[in-house]
């Protein structure tokens, strides 16, 4: 089948069209790096593949989501790249557009943005553009879907290679045809374009030539070339020079197809940085901010829904299930795994589901608005004291949902030494699936202030992660060299309903999907576990197999202060999945719902002891999924064990400090 | 006692065949939660692009 | 002087970026920004963090320690 990439700056719109294009749903976000892998979905024509690509700024990666990107353009060889240019900020992405055009497949260019650029006075001639470039142009809003059936339309007709080329001067031109020369006539890329990523310090191109030309002559031949050009003055680097012939010739395109009308349109973007950026008012904005969130998913709109699905799973549902049972005359044991075993264990994870997709809602709205971005540079001062990067803050917000994402998100860190840091810190963001715990406990012990204890535990995350940041910085992941923090802030938009609910949903919908599948297999081990023990089957829970396992660890969380068997069971199971501690609680305790398991733990925990619970399970370990991650991301079986292992002791140290402080200080 | 037995198979069926896909997707670093790579298999990562080179 | 002592809402041009290092040297380059660009301080963050600014209507954020090594005049 054919493939068609999409290529071009990043966030211009590449997945935004993605969506359109094709019947999947991807990820979209108002910051750079939304995308950092490759995704593959079918044109609604059905004739092709469409590949969306992380965003780059030129053919030489930096950063592994730009390699990723740059990968795929020269090996793959899709037949078709269609390269989505920001018409707001064209002088920027025609660079982007030149190599790709010196690269020589097939381009379609999908001119987006058309919107605002419009708004503010720039008006873009495509057909003039077009002829320029030798290219077809075709004008998009991405974010609305109009323009789209165009680009269906073109690229059902035969495509063809521009002739576009531009004349870098005698010294380049001449090192070119010193390259060309030397290469085999049957290679798989334009020699030229070969030649000229070469000569702007391309390493992948680099790496890709020393095949053919040894490294040494390569060196030379690169120094000699660059010394030429030093002497004449023009600029100090070859990679500077040839980005300034190039920029030349971007302008002088730009002045015969770009119209700029003087519009003074309220830059709304500046008014509201104003404030949201404001030197004193920055953070503790961005603090509120959080806070109203939580008071959204917690008392206000949340735990009001949650109590009302718990009812009614607890009530009517399982009322139902039980008749449904006795009816088809199910024995004790069936009956048994059903509801104390399924209903217990599936129900008690659902009822957050309202919780979850509220949380999501708002996540997916930060991201969309491009506040994302300013978090990032607000954050970014704290971040460097303590060895990080301001853009490793965008990795842990998106972690507060999924821990898999965030970390794959940290792809987008230049330093290698920061960017691993970020992938070990990421776990301990508190997930939506820890969220479960949290509900459940806080709504038992801390009735009137629930949303102010679940801040306070993300809180404790962050500020646990910066820590250990600073700790692990400074001694085994120390680097010298400079990191680099140059950071877009794209306007602010106001995000459409569309997008929202879909993120919304495509986000929390796994949560669903999981309780449905896992968390059913789960429960029902869990509840077998309780059920049957050494001496048969229907035992005392407390000579069952679970109450076995749990005691073996038990005595080692007494310290902590939860040093009964059943904390022990639901820690040790938690490790597949965070949600599975409320599910196994859920059975062990025997209650039908949250509401009566809330009224029964009050009589195994204290305050301080449930509180205790809350941070433990909040850092212990990475869940199965995010240790995966790490691993694959890392490539190292010795950072994946570090992750876990470190987890486990910083979860215990502060889960003591909670408990024997607690008491010391009076509390219970 | 069909009804018993069919019920039984059933929910044991399923839930052996849920853990063990869980288990192997998670292996392979699939998110359960998010769903974020159900649509792609090998070709969503590769292994061949390292991580950064500074540019010099 | 250099870009950290610019004042905020002015603009200058850029005339030597020589002394900050070549990853951010190269994605400044990335978003177009080179020597003779105009720039303009839009904000800036207490205890010397971050800067936002901006270049042809494209805001973007620096850390204090790279705009202190950023040549400048004013326009
Ligand atoms: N006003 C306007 N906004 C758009 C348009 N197209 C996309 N957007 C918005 O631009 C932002 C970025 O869109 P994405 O589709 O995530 O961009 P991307 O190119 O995939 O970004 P990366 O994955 O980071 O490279 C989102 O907030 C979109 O809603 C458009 O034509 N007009
Ligand atoms: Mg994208």
């Amino acid at each position: 089948m054919k493939s068609i990439a999409l290529a071009g700056n990043p966030n211009t719109g590449k997945t935004s069209l993605f969506n359109m294009l094709t019947k999947s749903y991807e990820y979209v976000g108002n910051w750079t790096g939304v995308t950092v892998e490759k995704k593959i979905g079918k044109l609604k024509s059905g004739d092709a593949e469409l590949i969306d690509l992380p965003g780059i700024y030129s053919l030489n990666p930096l950063s592994k989501d730009e390699g990723i990107s740059i990968n795929y353009l020269m090996n793959e060889s899709p037949s078709t790249i269609i390269n989505i240019v920001d018409g707001s900020l064209l002088e920027r992405n025609l660079n982007l557009t030149i190599q790709l055009l010196e690269y020589g497949k097939p381009l379609l260019i999908g001119l987006n943005m058309v919107d605002i650029a419009k708004s503010r006075g720039i008006r873009i001639d495509q057909k003039k553009l077009a002829r320029l470039l030798g290219v077809p142009v075709v004008p998009i809003i991405a974010r609305t879907g109009s323009g789209c059936d165009e680009i269906l339309e073109q690229l059902g007709q035969s495509a063809s290679s521009s002739t576009f080329q531009i004349d870098y001067g005698e010294i380049i031109e001449e090192a070119i045809s010193e390259i060309d020369d030397r290469l085999d006539a049957d290679l798989p890329y334009h020699h030229r374009w070969l030649a000229i990523q070469f000569l702007e310090g391309n390493h992948v191109v680099k790496d890709k030539l020393s095949a053919w030309i040894p490294e040494k002559d390569l060196n030379e031949m690169y120094n000699r070339t660059e010394k030429k050009i030093k002497d004449t003055g023009e600029s100090h680097t070859l990679p500077s020079y040839i980005y300034k012939v190039r920029n030349e010739r971007i302008k002088s395109i730009i002045g015969e197809a770009v119209y700029v009308e003087s519009k003074s349109a309220t830059n709304w973007t500046e008014k509201i940085d104003r404030v949201l950026l404001n030197r004193f008012l920055g953070i503790p904005l961005f603090l509120a901010v959080m806070y109203l969130v939580f008071q959204f998913t917690f008392d206000w709109l949340g735990s009001p829904i949650s109590d009302q699905l718990d009812g009614f799973l607890s009530g009517p549902a399982s009322d139902g299930l039980t008749w449904l049972l006795t009816f088809c005359g199910a024995s004790s044991f069936i009956k048994s795994v059903v509801l104390e075993g399924i209903i217990s264990g599936v129900g008690g994870v659902l009822v957050f589901v309202p919780q979850i997709f509220i949380l999501f809602f708002f996540i997916s709205w930060l991201e969309d608005s491009g506040y994302m971005a300013r978090i990032a540079l607000l954050m970014d001062r704290l971040m460097s004291s303590v060895g990080l990067n301001g853009k490793a803050f965008i990795p842990m917000i998106i972690g507060f949902g999924c821990n898999v994402p965030g970390i794959m998100a940290a792809r987008t860190i230049e330093h290698p030494k920061e960017r691993l840091l970020t992938i070990l810190l990421s776990p301990l963001m508190s997930c939506s699936a820890r969220l479960t715990v949290y509900a459940l406990f806080a709504a038992a012990f801390f009735n009137s202030h629930q949303s102010l204890i679940v801040l306070s535990l993300y809180v404790l995350s962050i500020v646990t992660a910066l820590l250990l940041a600073k700790l692990f910085s400074s001694t085994f992941l120390k680097h010298e060299d400079q990191s680099a923090f140059v950071i877009e802030l794209p306007p602010y938009r106001v995000p459409q309903w569309r997008i929202l609910l879909r993120s919304t949903w495509e986000k929390g919908k796994g949560f669903v999907r999981k309780a449905g599948t896992f968390i059913f297999g789960g429960s029902v081990v869990i509840w077998l576990l309780s059920y049957a023990g050494p001496s048969g089957f229907d035992v005392e829970m407390n000579q069952s197999f679970l109450a076995i396992i749990g005691n073996a660890i038990a005595l080692l969380f007494d310290p902590i202060g939860f040093g009964n068997w059943q904390a022990g069971a639901s820690l040790l199971t938690g490790f597949l999945a965070k949600e599975v501690v409320v599910s196994t609680m859920n059975i062990i305790y025997m209650t039908p719902d949250d509401t009566a398991l809330q009224g029964v733990l009050g009589q195994y925990f204290t305050s301080l002891q449930a509180y205790s619970f809350m941070a433990f399970t909040l850092l212990y370990v990475p869940c199965l999924a995010t240790v995966a991650v790490i691993k694959k991301e890392t490539m190292s079986k010795k950072w994946t064990w570090f992750s876990i292992v470190y987890a486990l002791v910083i979860a215990y140290v502060i889960s003591l400090v909670i408990y024997q402080g607690g008491r010391l200080l009076g509390f219970h | 006692m069909i009804a018993n037995l069919l019920i039984g198979i059933l929910i044991f069926g399923y839930a052996g065949w849920t853990i063990m896909r869980f288990v192997r997707k998670s292996k392979q670093g699939k998110c359960a939660v998010c769903s974020l790579n159900k649509r792609c298999n090998s070709v969503c990562n590769d292994p061949q692009s390292q991580g950064p080179k500074t540019f010099a | 002087m250099t870009l950290s002592e610019l004042e905020k809402g002015l603009q200058a041009r850029i005339i030597d970026l020589s002394n900050i290092s070549p990853l951010v040297r190269r994605r400044l380059l990335d978003l177009g920004i080179l020597e003779g660009s105009i720039i303009r301080l839009i904000h800036r963050l207490p205890l010397r963090g971050a800067f936002a600014l901006e270049v042809n209507h494209q805001e973007f954020g620096l850390r204090y320690a790279e705009a202190k090594r950023i040549e400048v005049e004013v326009v």
